[in-house]
């Protein structure tokens, strides 16, 4: 693929690229650069699991190529992949399910003591994993969930725009749930 | 706020992860709050996910085309493995 066919794509719509894709599939590469970081967002807010998310991004992209010739142009290509990312999605969670319950026998009431020591040990460890945030992101994040400041009473403490603390908390929150993982 | 009167708030929740049917529908056909979304995910994905794509792509384009010329393709790739080995370079 030419670096001027790339960059001639780049310049269609969604629409027009869809029509050069008929004839050169190379094309479609561009639909997916222009749209994986909008799949894959949509996919991790079901799934919330960033290599599942990949896995039903790109899923989500191969089905959608195989079924460009039906495609209908007056839905938006970025509709379109949203709904089959999201339904590629929602079937990965519940495979997940099933696959959990019935491999993993549910756990009865834990003893309280053993409870009690399971939550210092989540405290830990939730405590290492906000250190290990980012500056930018861990304060905002701890004047929202610990002080219980109001996104606008945070951008104001912080001279930043709304949406700035907005994506932050956002992306600590993701981070966070990341890092605890393992304990859920 | 956007015309169809959601709000900024409650689509940082919904992207977020918090479950809401009805707005999970309402998004799935809304191009404004789609677009915020995009904006707010931008960066999101981890690497560029178009040459795997890609590489799907094409392999099916090749056992589909194969196919139609009446080509064993398990058949040829098996006997391809056997002559070069599992772990030869086909280049």
């Amino acid at each position: 693929m030419g670096l001027t066919h790339r960059q001639a794509w780049s310049e269609l719509s969604d629409a027009e690229l869809v029509a050069v894709v008929a004839q050169d599939s190379s094309a479609f590469g561009e639909l997916v650069r222009r749209h994986q970081d909008f799949v894959f967002g949509a996919a991790l807010r079901v799934v919330r699991n960033p290599t599942l998310a990949e896995d039903v991004a790109q899923e989500a992209f191969v089905r959608a190529y195989k079924a460009l010739p039906e495609f209908r142009q007056e839905s938006q290509v970025r509709s379109w992949l949203y709904r089959i990312a999201t339904n590629l999605a929602l079937n990965a969670v519940t495979r997940k399910r099933e696959f959990a319950h019935d491999d993993v026998p549910v756990s009865t009431t834990a003893p309280s003591a053993e409870r009690s020591a399971e939550r210092v040990l989540l405290g830990e460890k939730l405590g290492e994993a906000m250190n290990d945030l980012p500056e930018n992101l861990r304060e905002p994040l701890i004047l929202r969930e610990i002080k219980g400041m109001s996104y606008q009473e945070i951008a104001n403490e912080m001279s930043l725009p709304l949406n700035t603390v907005r994506t932050r908390i956002l992306r600590a929150r993701r981070a966070l749930r990341d890092e605890m993982e393992a304990w859920r | 706020m956007r015309s169809c009167g959601i709000t900024d708030e409650r689509l940082f929740d919904f992207a977020d992860g918090i479950q809401d049917e009805a707005l999970e529908q309402h998004v799935a056909g809304c191009d404004e709050c789609q677009a915020f979304l995009a904006d707010l995910w931008i960066g999101e994905a981890p690497h560029d996910l178009s040459a795997p794509v890609m590489r799907i792509v094409r392999f099916d384009e090749f056992l589909v085309a194969a196919a139609k010329l009446g080509v064993d393709v398990a058949g040829a790739m098996g006997r391809a493995v056997i002559q070069m080995g599992p772990s030869a370079d086909p280049s």
